[in-house]
């Protein structure tokens, strides 16, 4: 067997190689932690919408955001349902209320959601089943990602939203990321009351379509046959939006932006830096390697081992403590943030691209040298 | 003619792995700096309306244990307040969110902003640009414009025209005090305005009570004799609790409080390590220079000196650069997010020390390589 110079060259000055694999490790960690939070604000976004089942949407030309999402005047779903190509037009009313906890009585923000529980609005089934549960006024399901401080989950809890006493009577797990701090369901009859308004003014109307047909084209049509108050919006375009206004609009969205731009390029800078200086210091050893008769390339090919080596063993716990960040984010923060095959391989790929990119720079002198001048 | 500056030399010889230890260790200060300017901001400006409060102690429901959620008490408790002794004044603050839609004139958007109101013979926020419109503030439907709202809630010229819920109104002047991350800007009105403006809104219900004392009294006993006496639908405290709570609550029970968090304790952890890794590595590589200085003679300590010295050089240079870089990353964000962010002189002296710290540790150790090492095995 041949001696395994890479390795031995690594190891053999054992403090130095440690420390470039925790420059290497730390510097991809910092890439892994940004975009993971950008991830969380990203999938965030859309988890209300996730759970809701619709292939159009009609909304208000002024909504904002899940949480904003402002009105529109109810006979408008109506004139959605005259369309050959929609099947079900279900209302969705989204608002913000106060939420008392009754432990500690004090009163903290969440979301509201009112559905009529008839129309099974939902994608899961058991939401749906769930929803049945809401028949009689003043009852309410909450979401089990709710944080602790709103209180009791327990069905059969009696609290006040609003002011108006209110009974949990069951469970979903739907999620909020950054949108609000807890999510409550109720039935739209339960929502006229707690307002004090009536059900004509609707947040969102959640169109189905019948098989085959474009949501597209059905938008379009339908935008020329509904009064101005109200547009409608194609299920892909109206996510794309959402994620557009957490990422682009939100000021948490710019700084994880902001964040994830800034960890490329500082974590590229530092791996580059790192492994170029390990291959500098030991350019001795390679000139040796030269003045002895090796080849260049196959000393090219001990070094970019090397960097491999290296950056491999910076990557490896990286991506073991950035798991552990994620799950930290998800059990904490409930920001749904997962490591996916892509951001995994992707991240890699950038590290083994910058071991190549230092030890092609960094071997320049060795080529161009006298084996001798290098000592 | 001075002495030779070795360390300096050292350093300067090979300008190309000098320029990349420096590059490093400035962006490993800049992560610092930008995970502490991303909490610092988020507490910032979620307490800036806090911070402007004109008064020792302030009065707030019981029930609101933060800003953002719309709890409100009774305005006799400021009257009863007024009753206990050391209590100079007590004036209320009235806020509206839900309905405070303003009309972007450039794209006529209606975005919601907060709204601010008082009694404009009162005084219970410090606004210095409010001196000069406060008689055109008592006329209905004026209003002053936060000019360091989010960019997308529109400019208002000087006597510009537009919606506040669904009133008309004239912004006759612009103060500054920025966006947070639940509010995209602020308007100040007078009272009439706003109670003309949101029929639902009541002046017997107060969002926040300002209470200035007396002169020589004892903002911690005013205190106490006001929680004593008055009725517990409310809390009082002073200012900076307030302030104290309101930052708590952002920290703890928030998704993006949690984030930031766990953002500056791994990015000062990824910070320091780099700032270390690059700092020991770029000594480390000249040892055999330090070793040919013992073996010809110099001493010890001269040699331990040097090579704290270039340890500290680079450490501070790097921080001087990454000082550079944060400053117009935090223009940047402050500019695009409406999130002030500042680079106050205890932040940067913060990262300075923790910078420091590494390169003496850095130094440290590569010195005691360079003094253990038999100068004849390093070549």
């Amino acid at each position: 067997m041949s001696t395994p110079i890479a390795l031995r060259n690594l190891t053999h000055d054992r403090r130095r190689a440690l420390s470039a694999v925790l420059g290497v490790g730390f510097a991809i960690l910092l890439i892994f932690m940004q975009l993971g939070f950008r991830a969380g604000a990203e999938r965030g976004a859309t988890l209300v919408y996730d759970q809701l089942e619709f292939d159009v949407v009609l909304a208000s030309p002024q909504y904002l955001f899940v949480a904003r999402p402002r009105t529109f005047a109810r006979p408008a779903l109506s004139l959605a349902l005259d369309h050959p190509a929609v099947q079900k037009a279900n209302r969705l009313y989204v608002d913000y209320g106060r939420w008392r906890n009754p432990e500690t009585r004090e009163r903290h923000g969440l979301l509201l959601l009112a559905v009529d529980p008839e129309e099974r609005p939902f994608r899961s089934r058991e939401i749906d089943d769930a929803l049945q549960a809401l028949r009689h006024v003043d009852t309410v399901l909450i979401d089990t990602e709710t944080r602790p401080e709103f209180g009791p989950q327990t069905p059969g809890t009696e609290t006040e939203l609003e002011g108006r006493r209110l009974t949990i009577v069951g469970r979903y797990t739907m999620g909020t990321g950054f949108v609000a701090n807890g999510n409550v369901t109720m039935s739209d009859q339960t929502f006229a009351r707690l307002r004090g308004r009536t059900l004509d003014r609707v947040s969102l109307g959640l169109l189905t379509l019948a098989p085959g047909s474009s949501p597209d084209d059905v938008a379009l049509e339908l935008n020329r046959a509904l009064p101005g108050d109200v547009v409608a919006v194609p299920r892909s375009r109206f996510e794309a939006a959402e994620v557009g206004y957490f990422l682009n609009v939100k000021p948490v969205g710019i700084m994880f932006t902001t964040g994830v731009l800034v960890a490329f390029v500082v974590g590229t800078v530092i791996l580059y830096q790192v492994l170029a200086s390990d291959v500098q210091a030991h350019l001795r050893e390679y000139a040796t390697l030269k003045a002895i008769g090796y080849e260049l390339r196959s000393i090219y090919a001990i070094v970019a081992r090397q960097g491999i080596l290296l950056a491999a063993a910076g990557f490896v716990p990286a991506w073991g403590v950035s798991l552990l960040l994620y799950y930290l984010l998800r059990v904490h923060a409930r920001v749904p943030v997962e490591m996916t095959p892509g951001r995994l391989s992707g991240v890699l790929a950038l590290a083994m691209l910058m071991s190549w990119s230092a030890t092609l720079l960094a071997l320049r002198k060795l080529r161009r040298a006298d084996p001798a001048d290098l000592f | 003619m001075g002495r030779t500056p070795v360390a300096w030399r050292n350093m300067t010889h090979r300008p190309l792995a000098l320029a990349g230890a420096l590059a490093a260790t400035a962006f490993a200060v800049l992560i610092m700096f930008m995970e502490l300017g991303f909490l610092m901001g988020l507490f910032d400006s979620q307490t800036a309306l806090l911070r402007r409060l004109n008064g020792d102690l302030v009065v707030v429901s019981a029930v609101r244990k933060n800003l953002v959620v719309d709890e409100t008490f009774p305005r006799a408790r400021l009257a009863q307040a007024e009753r206990v002794p050391g209590v100079g004044t007590a004036e209320p603050v009235y806020i509206e969110f839900g309905l405070s839609l303003v009309t972007n004139p450039q794209d006529r958007v209606q975005n919601p902003v907060r709204v601010i109101a008082w009694d404009m013979r009162d005084d219970p926020l410090d606004i210095p640009e409010l001196g000069e419109h406060r008689d055109e503030l008592r006329l209905l439907g004026t209003a002053l414009y936060d000019r360091a709202s989010r960019r997308f809630v529109g400019s208002f010229a000087r006597s510009s025209e537009t919606e506040i819920g669904s009133r008309r109104f004239e912004i006759v002047g612009a103060f500054a005090l920025g966006a947070d991350y639940y509010y995209d800007g602020n308007v100040v009105m007078g009272a009439e305005s706003f109670f003309a403006t949101f029929p639902g809104r009541s002046r017997e219900d107060v969002a926040l009570g300002v209470l200035r004392l007396e002169q020589g009294a004892d903002a911690s006993e005013v205190g106490d004799a006001l929680r004593a006496q008055l009725p517990a639908d409310v809390d009082v405290l002073t200012r900076d609790d307030l302030v104290a709570r309101e930052i708590d609550h952002w920290r703890r029970t928030t998704p993006v409080g949690y984030v930031f968090s766990l953002g500056l304790v791994v990015g000062f952890v990824i910070g320091v390590a780099i700032c270390y890794q690059i700092l020991f590595d770029e000594v480390n590589a000249q040892l055999s220079q330090f070793a040919m200085l013992r073996a010809i003679g110099y001493e010890d300590a001269f040699v331990s000196r040097i090579v704290l010295q270039q340890s500290v050089f680079l450490g501070g240079l790097g921080y001087a650069i990454g000082l550079l870089l944060t400053g117009g990353l935090y223009r940047g964000l402050t500019h695009v997010t409406g999130i002030t962010t500042e680079l106050t002189a205890a932040r940067a002296v913060l990262v300075l020390v923790l910078t420091l710290a590494m390169s003496v540790v850095a130094g440290h150790l590569a010195k005691r390589r360079a003094l253990t090492a038999d100068p004849a095995e390093l070549y």
